[in-house]
């Protein structure tokens, strides 16, 4: 069967072809056979029904006789016949009357039992039984029995002439079926011939020939277009195939791209970065293994356990860092931020994170920021920004001594003008005329009254003394009103250098002071300026105990505040510029706030004005609130700003911590 | 104009004070001696003490724009100033260099004069800023009254020469050009 399977479509047609006619042929024989021996056996029985017929009547009269002898000769007659074997007959009572023998054939013949009216084959005989009648009355049997020979010889001959028949039609049916099935098996050797070249050359552009309109011929049409449309297809495929390698090439590229600038990203940071993933170290870059001082080999470890130990080693706390470390292992989500301090004095920041690919966490990225630099600047910042509230705290006597320069200079011009005017004035005084009306009369000494009567310049001579008088009257007024501002104007710089001076001896000495007088020697130091810049000043005080407090910070902040509401008010537009000056207590606080209608503070700038350097005047240097919150600060107070905006005003407010005034007077270290 | 001479002095100084100082040195508020003078003569020949101080008129601005106003109001008025006294600290307006400048810009014959209490500027710094420097000069407070009052003499008096050179000049050249014609 398998070979079967192998075999040819061409060896198999035929096979088919010569299996269906062998078959059809044999049948036909076989038919023909069977119809031969059937006639030719009922030719026989006929022949030997009528030779016992014949028989029959031939012998009645000698078993009528009861002749055999006769009955005997009849039965040789048979020897005519070389078929028939043997022939009996019985009389009427079934006993045997005649019997013939061929006795060629060396058997002898026993005749059977008498039977009636049959004829039957046994295997290589055919028998006759037939009555012999004579005038409807039974006069015997007769039996023949005949061989088959002549059957089996016209068998034998029916058999050879099937054989060759078969031969002869089968070679026949061979030379034809090889010749005509070419018509059905080339178009397919043809179409298999094509199959196989596609398939071995992978050429879809080879076409099988159509040969036929038949079923072959639809087949190869069929098989055409599907080699067109795989010639398409694979045409389309090998496009896309094109496209996708072009594709997995600029993604590579850009892969390879992104891997290397986050390469140099990983690189290029100052900081330390350590990528983990299940406990061990995936990623990292030099500036990781330069902090941490870790040999190369470690990191290539399937776990960080050594890595893990190593850094241990080097930190002041290691429990605390293994512990941390099982920590975040354990809550993969959580981000840290840890401050790991050195053996070797060094301090490092370690911030970790989880490190995420498509919100699933798959690792760690620890990175890790030397801030000993920033650590140590800190401390110096914080050294310098002590050195600066000294600093500032001398600025701001500064301030005041500037400010009282400023305010002696101008008071000081304002001396010098009235000092050469009154001396001018005495210089050219017309006291001088009293000398020369002196010696006119002393001239006329001896008629004085003639000389004041008569001539002509004595009769002018009360006149003009008269006139005289008003003038020096006037003179002496112009003098006095000089030497009075003059008097003012020393005045004023007496107060502010006192000022300065009980400034400047009291620094960093806790006092007794009343608030309110503080407050009066601020406005005072100012008033200059505040009279000058038509500032009006209203006081609300409410009475306050004595306090022992740093008189000089206060007085600083005071004078400060006093100063920039009157250059509030004097950069305001407004003619009915206003300072209130409010003092209040408050359970163990003394309130002190300078209220002023002046420009007011944009809200933006209400945080920042008491940053170091924030000014809004141009000559302004940003020290004076700056040094001011600070002092406030220094003795447990606070200094607080309000404004409701531009052009709306501002109040700054000083609470002063106190203490009701004890007789001790300790000196508080500066 | 008239033959006198132009005393007109403008003080621009956010000091009240100080333009009372100015009007003091300046235009000194006397008690008029001309009655007595005259008397004097008579008596004794000649008037007693007398020294002769011309008199400015004075003109105040207390702000930098202000003080500018006033300039371009004289020239309008074909009544300039001669000269003006500017303070460097005039907070919150313009400051004494800005003011000189402006009052240069539009008054060609104005002399200027400003006046400082601190150093804060040099005059390499003043001179850089305004450019020209030529009608400028410096006075330091607490100033000496015969400072101020020698600067606006000399101002004054340099003003009025420039100007009759300037006419003079203008002359010539008018004349020369009707001559040509």
């Amino acid at each position: 069967m398998r070979s079967f399977r192998k075999a040819s479509l061409k060896s198999k047609q035929t096979l088919i072809v010569m299996l269906a006619s062998g078959v059809a042929l044999l049948l036909a024989c076989s038919a023909f056979a069977t119809y031969e021996v059937r006639t030719f056996r009922s030719e026989m029985a006929q022949d030997l029904s009528t030779l016992a017929e014949m028989l029959s009547n031939n012998t009645s009269a000698a078993l009528d006789f009861s002749d055999p002898k006769t009955a005997k000769e009849t039965l040789s007659a048979l020897r005519a016949q070389p078929h028939i074997e043997a022939a009996c007959i019985y009389d009427a009572k079934g006993e045997v009357f005649a019997v013939y023998d061929r006795a060629a054939d060396g058997k002898t013949f026993l005749p059977p039992a008498n039977q009636t009216n049959t004829l039957y084959y046994s295997k290589d005989s055919l028998q006759i039984f037939r009555p012999i009648m004579l005038n409807n009355e039974l006069l015997g049997t007769v039996y023949i029995v005949s061989d088959l020979d002549a059957l089996y010889s016209r068998l034998d001959k029916y058999l050879l002439i099937a054989v060759g028949v078969f031969f002869a039609s089968s070679f026949v049916a061979f030379l034809l079926s090889s010749k005509l099935l070419r018509w059905i098996s080339d178009p397919i050797l043809n179409l298999v011939k094509t199959a196989r070249t596609v398939t071995e050359e992978k050429n879809y552009s080879i076409r099988a020939t159509k040969q036929s309109d038949d079923e072959l011929g639809v087949l190869t049409d069929a098989f055409n277009e599907m080699l067109t449309q795989i010639q398409e297809r694979d045409a389309v495929l090998q496009k896309t195939h094109i496209e996708l390698e072009e594709r997995v090439k600029d993604r590579t590229q850009e892969v390879v791209n992104s891997l290397s600038l986050l390469r140099a990203t990983l690189e290029s940071t100052t900081d330390g970065i350590l990528v983990t993933t299940k406990g061990r170290a995936t990623s990292f870059n030099e500036k990781f293994i330069e902090m941490w001082q870790v040999p190369v080999e470690i990191m290539n470890l399937e776990s960080d356990q050594s890595l893990r130990e190593l850094i241990g080693d080097q930190l002041q706390d290691p429990a605390q860092f293994v512990s941390r470390i099982n920590e975040l292992y354990a809550d993969v989500e959580r981000e840290s931020f840890d401050l790991l301090k050195l053996k070797d004095g060094r301090v490092f920041e370690r911030y970790s994170k989880p490190q995420r690919v498509e919100e699933q966490s798959v690792g760690r990225v620890w990175s890790f920021r030397d801030i000993t630099d920033r650590k140590r600047s800190e401390t110096e910042l914080e050294e310098m920004h002590k050195q600066l509230l000294d600093t500032s705290r001398q600025a701001g006597m500064a301030e005041v001594a500037t400010s009282v320069l400023h305010n002696v200079g101008n008071v000081l011009n304002s001396v010098n003008v009235s000092s050469t005017l009154v001396s001018n004035q005495v210089r050219k005084s017309k006291v001088a005329s009293l000398s020369k009306v002196v010696a006119l009369l002393n001239e006329h000494r001896s008629d004085i009254g003639a000389f004041l009567t008569t001539d002509a310049k004595g009769k002018q001579l009360p006149n003009y003394l008269a006139q005289l008088a008003d003038h020096l009257v006037g003179e002496q007024t112009i003098v006095l009103k000089e030497l009075h501002l003059l008097h003012e104007n020393i005045e004023h710089i007496k107060d502010i250098v006192v000022m300065q001076q009980s400034y400047a001896k009291i620094s960093g000495i806790v006092e007794t002071v009343n608030i309110i007088d503080l407050v009066e020697d601020a406005v005072r130091l100012n008033l200059g300026a505040l009279v000058r810049h038509g500032v009006e000043v209203r006081r609300e005080f409410e009475s306050v105990p004595l306090v022992d407090v740093e008189k000089h910070k206060i007085l600083q902040i005071l004078v400060n505040l006093v100063r920039n509401a009157k250059y509030a008010c004097d950069e305001s537009v407004r003619v009915d510029k206003l300072m209130t000056l409010r003092v209040t207590r408050k359970a163990d606080l003394i309130k002190i706030a300078i209220i002023d209608n002046g420009i007011g503070i944009p809200p933006e700038n209400l945080t920042r004005i008491f940053n170091h350097g924030f000014t809004t005047r141009k000559d302004g240097h940003g020290f004076g609130l700056h040094s001011a919150v600070l002092a406030a600060m220094e003795m447990g107070g606070s200094l607080k700003v309000h404004s409701d905006g531009v052009d709306q005003g501002a109040s700054f407010t000083l609470e002063i911590p106190f203490k009701p005034h004890e007789i001790s007077n300790h000196l508080h270290e500066f | 104009m008239n033959s006198d001479k132009n005393r007109r002095v403008l003080v621009i100084d956010d000091n009240k004070s100080i333009h009372e100082d100015f009007r003091k040195i300046l235009s000194p508020d006397e008690v008029t001696r001309a009655a007595l003078n005259v008397a004097e003569v008579e008596l004794f020949g000649s008037p007693v003490n007398e020294e002769q101080q011309p008199q400015f008129e004075i003109d105040s601005a207390h702000q930098g724009d202000e003080g500018v106003l006033r300039v371009e109001e004289a020239l309008a008025a074909h009544h300039p100033y001669a000269m003006a006294f500017v303070d460097m600290r005039m907070p919150p307006g313009w400051d004494g260099l800005k003011t000189t400048q402006k009052i240069l810009e539009i008054d060609p014959e104005i002399q200027i004069v400003i006046c400082t209490a601190y150093t804060a500027y040099s005059w390499k710094e003043i001179s850089e800023q305004i450019g020209t420097t030529d009608r400028m000069g410096i006075l330091k407070k607490p100033f000496d009254t015969v400072e101020a009052l020698r600067l606006a003499n000399e101002l004054t008096e340099k003003w009025w020469l420039v100007h009759l050179d300037q006419k003079k000049t203008q002359h010539l050249v008018w004349k020369n050009k009707r001559s040509k014609e």
